[in-house]
């Protein structure tokens, strides 16, 4: 145990306890208490964020005795990323929703009024039950058992997926989401206790939306994470770990219609009640999901039961019980007041907003609890992505009917510009549908969807030019949220419904038609060894414009672990992705001749004379990491002279990569830089198409095992060691091999020379094939195995294998407008969210007498 | 009648048909874990696990889909074909969890999960080796 962290989290623990007791001491009168109470919670909050502070330094300095530190870290992160890596663990995680929730509870002190000491018994223990969990799975914890000869130099490093900036960013908002939840719960729980009804609704509305505010976008980031970075082309793939932070947004958001209803019609608290308690108790039902370990088999995600299941059980059971018990118990007492409303008016649209947002909720919830849910039936199963899309689609129908109509409802009947405006927008709907239609929309469930969407958007979007017209600025800030919501599900629908793909694969320079898209693979880029490499894929569109695309696949050194990054093009109606899904990187042809040339130096290779006229490195001069070297050959044969230079490239440390350039006249025929020799300055060319000398056939070999090859047999017997000494610097090996099937059966037994003169070989000729010869490639002296190469003069050119990249290139249409939506949604949010606020301090600088104040508590 | 009890009945029905329809759903779409005799012998859709045959995945251009075959503790091996982008950590996983139905002698998946080898356990090991 790391002990200052460990110290800071009991300080806190210790504090936030001490903070509860005051406080309840406040409660029964001791009025003193109150400022003791503040001043622990002040000091509790004080060292979450010094345990978050020394958890930083300790992986920035990279003291790897953390088992924190050593599970997700390591020397070669950017700074960036080892900050992020704070919150890259389970236990980083919890404290970083700490964090957030301690600094929460500073501006709920301050504004929390006659509920202070109610709400913050409840608050203080919301966050207990987060330090709990700390102090049991601390992330100061050293690696077990370790001497301090066992330190390990260098952590494990950052899952690579997460080495991106929107997943930097994603874990703070989603947490901050996460901690304003227990801010309406707090309030509820007090307002039962102390028999207050009504004002904890406006106190905890603009901590309601920034639930809202902040879930959604951090919902969506990770939408936009998983859409940019993953490449299986979508951003929802209803997996329990997005369904977890689903659930809290959509009750959230009823939380939040509910409260603005209670506040019109001074109707509806048992509703709220319910809302806020279970907008909580679903977060923390979610965390118990996802990081319990009970959904490890359902999950892309890989969930670890860290030993923490009991602990979350319990905080699960202790909220249900605080929030459902002081329901029950209040429930007879809150005041109900039934009235008939007419159907158009905002209240009842508001009514059924929040059962259809409770349906979704409850349907996502049920889905996915099915491995726990059947567990007690049968054998745990999960339910596909069909169940959540069949069943939301027709709620996501109504929900966008009610969200279109409702703008030009007030509370008891209808405006007087209901009818204009709504035709209006609905006209407006029928043309983008009918242009819809026009351009391919099908299925009457998607069309129909659509409609209610950009009716939605469309009548929302006059709603706030009206607001704003009237110089209400503030109150614009719903419809506005809305406008983005209406864009946002337009977007969804056309992108998921009629999105286009098609899987190909591309050889190095050949051109493939793809839905009406001409894909060119045009080889590997790899500027500098350390940078990853990306493929080029030219893609022209149908109108003639060209763009490179780069999708990148390479395998992370440090987990050995594939990466594929697709590659998306924006354009305004679609989106163009082109998503990597195999790689092949191609042999260089074989059965060539092997040319090994000085500067100046001409050799001829089948009908050809190629002379070695020096060395190209131009590409050298514009970056400094980027190593390419180039051979300047002059080739004549068949009556014309060309000038070809073929390169390598450095892919990593020792590694390079060729590409075999084609010669004109000759079809087949290439010519490829194989390796330079930098203390002679010759060059190594290897030149197909020609057949002749090369390697026609290859075999790895066992003791006893055959290759075949035309008539033969070649059988390897054994390692001929007799001439082998390694301490007398002899490293001369032989295969044994019989020769059976021909007119002329024996033993041959090719050579291999080691040792100071460097590497020769010591070809045999083959008895019965004139021309063929047998050479030994590797050997393995631990497996016992030689490779064994046929050459052959008379073979026919082999032409190798180019590069082949296959893809996956799909067309998404109006995906822009899903992100361009929540962009309008956040605004709207974030105004409403300050309108709420702002009402609300007014609210208490106005009525700082009578209601607000601690005499009233037992009225 | 009043307005109040029309109204009432109409939210109970739409309660009752949303909740049978959501049900309806939800026992069609569930995919139980079977063994992989199990899934050979229905046409519905269920979950297999194993782990992979090394060696045997291949992306079939002409049917544009992913092969591959898993194999299960008894060693019974099960082909799959999977129309979907190959996991990242695909060949690094302990077990492949393949979701579809089985059809012409392969498993159709509509959905792959890859259970790769923890970080915890892989420390775990090592503190134990050590």
């Amino acid at each position: 145990m790391f002990l200052p962290g460990a110290i800071t989290l009991w300080v806190a623990f210790l504090s936030l306890v001490a903070s509860t007791y005051f406080y309840v001491r406040s409660l029964r009168g001791h009025a003193e208490a109150r400022m003791w109470a503040r001043q622990a919670y002040g000091l509790s909050t004080a060292a979450v964020l010094i345990a978050g502070c020394v958890l930083v330094y300790l992986i920035v300095t990279h003291d790897f005795r953390v088992h924190y530190v050593y599970s997700y870290s390591d020397l070669s992160l950017p700074i960036r990323y080892l900050v992020s890596t704070l919150w890259a663990g389970q236990e980083g995680s919890f404290l970083l929703w700490l964090m957030w929730g301690m600094v929460v509870g500073l501006p709920l002190i301050r504004y929390a009024q006659h509920y202070e000491d109610r709400t913050m018994v409840v608050y203080n223990l919301a966050q207990i039950s987060l330090l709990l969990i700390l102090l049991k799975q601390s992330p100061f914890r050293f690696i077990a058992d370790l001497t301090p000869g066992q330190i390990p130099t260098d952590g494990e490093g950052l899952n690579p997926l997460l080495q991106n900036p929107w997943m930097t960013i994603h874990p703070p908002i989603m947490f901050l989401g996460y901690a304003a939840t227990a801010v309406p719960f707090a309030f509820a729980v007090a307002a039962l206790w102390g028999r207050r009804y009504d004002e904890w609704t406006k106190a905890s509305l603009p901590w309601a939306l920034v639930t809202v505010v902040t879930l959604g976008c951090a919902i969506l980031l990770g939408g936009y994470w998983a859409y940019v970075t993953l490449g299986w082309g979508g951003y929802w793939g209803w997996d329990p770990v997005e369904n977890a932070s689903l659930v809290p947004w959509i009750a959230s958001a009823a939380l939040v219609h509910g409260m603005i209803l209670q506040r019109a019609r001074g109707r509806f608290r048992k509703l709220n009640f319910s809302l806020a308690v279970l907008a909580y108790v679903l977060v923390v039902y979610g965390t118990f999901l996802t990081r319990s370990g009970v959904l490890a088999d359902f999950s892309v995600h890989s969930f670890v039961d860290l030993g923490i299941t009991g602990w979350l059980v319990g905080n699960l059971v202790g909220a249900m019980v605080i929030g459902f018990g002081a329901l029950i118990w209040r429930w007879r007492e809150i005041p109900s007041e039934p009235g008939d409303e007419p159907f158009f008016s905002r209240t009842v649209f508001f009514v059924v907003a929040i059962a259809a947002l409770l349906g979704t909720a409850a349907t996502v919830l049920v889905g996915t609890s099915a491995p726990l849910i059947t567990r007690l039936a049968t054998k745990p199963s999960q339910v596909g992505p069909s169940f959540y899309n069949s069943v939301t689609l027709p709620i996501g129908i109504v929900l966008a009917a009610l969200l279109g109509t409702v703008p030009f409802l007030h509370w008891k009947g209808t405006t007087k510009e209901f009818r204009n405006r709504l035709l209006a927008a609905g006209a407006f709907a029928a043309v983008c549908g009918v242009v819809a239609l026009a351009v391919g929309a099908h299925g009457f469930l998607y069309v129909a969807f659509l409609l209610v969407s950009i009716f939605a958007f469309s009548s929302n979007l006059l709603k706030t030019w009206d607001e704003i017209r009237q110089r209400r600025f503030r109150a614009a800030g719903g419809y506005l949220a809305h406008v983005g919501l209406g864009l946002m599900l337009s977007g969804i629908v056309i992108s998921s419904a009629y999105d286009r793909s098609q899987k190909v694969t591309l050889a190095l320079n050949e051109s493939r038609q793809v839905m009406g898209y001409t894909l060119t693979f045009k080889g590997v880029d790899k500027p500098t060894p350390n940078e990853r490499q990306a493929m080029l894929v030219e893609v022209r569109e149908a109108g003639g414009r060209t763009y490179v695309a780069r999708p990148r696949m390479f395998r992370n050194e440090k987990t050995n672990q594939m990466v594929a990054n697709p590659d998306v093009h924006v354009r305004l109606t679609h989106d163009v992705y082109v998503s990597p899904i195999e790689f092949d990187p191609g042999r260089l042809p074989e059965n060539g001749d092997t040319l090994d040339l000085g500067k100046g130096q001409t050799a001829k290779a089948g009908p050809l004379e190629i002379t070695f006229d020096g060395f190209e490195m131009a590409a050298n001069h514009a970056d400094t990491g980027k190593l390419t070297i180039g051979a300047k050959l002059t080739i004549k044969g068949a009556g014309r002279t060309q000038t070809l230079t073929p390169a390598m490239h450095a892919t990593g440390p020792g590694e390079f990569s060729a590409e075999p350039v084609a010669i004109a006249g000759f079809d087949g025929a290439s010519v490829a830089l194989g390796g330079v020799n930098a203390n002679s300055g010759h060059v190594h060319l290897t030149v197909a198409g020609f057949g002749g000398g090369g390697i026609a056939k290859r075999a790895v070999l066992r003791k006893g095992e055959t290759l075949a090859y035309k008539n033969l047999s070649l059988t390897f017997d054994d390692f001929d060691l007799s001439d082998f000494d390694p301490e007398a610097n002899k490293i001369n090996i032989g295969a044994v091999l019989k020769v059976t099937g021909g007119a002329k059966p024996g033993e041959i037994t090719p050579r291999f020379h080691g040792g100071e003169g460097g590497p020769s070989y010591e070809d045999a000729d083959v008895p019965g094939l004139p021309g063929v010869k047998v050479r030994t490639g590797k050997m393995d002296p631990n497996q016992k195995t030689v490779e064994i190469q046929v050459l052959d003069a008379t073979a026919p050119p082999d032409p190798g294998e180019p590069m082949r990249f296959s893809v996956d290139v799909t067309v998404k249409p109006m995906i822009g407008l899903l992100w361009s939506g929540l962009v309008v949604l956040l605004t709207g949010g974030i105004m409403a969210v300050v309108r709420r606020g702002d009402e609300f301090s007014t609210a208490v600088a106005s009525q700082a007498g009578p209601s607000f104040s601690e005499t009233e508590v037992k009225s | 009648m009043n307005r109040r009890m029309v109204w009432t009945v109409i939210g109970i029905v739409a309660i009752v048909g949303f909740v049978a329809f959501g049900a309806g759903a939800f026992k069609a779409n569930l995919t139980p874990y079977v063994s992989f005799q199990q899934a050979r012998a229905t046409s519905d859709a269920v979950q297999v696990a194993g782990k992979l045959v090394e060696g045997s995945d291949f992306f079939d251009e002409k049917a544009s889909v992913l092969r591959f075959a898993i194999q299960d503790d008894h060693g019974d091996v099960m082909k799959i074909t999977y129309k979907g982008l190959k996991p990242g950590n695909f060949h690094e996983a302990t077990q492949v969890v393949a979701i579809g139905r089985f059809h012409g002698g392969a498993l159709e998946a509509e959905k792959l999960l890859v259970k790769c080898p923890s970080k915890y356990q892989g420390l775990d090991q090592k503190a134990s080796t050590s």
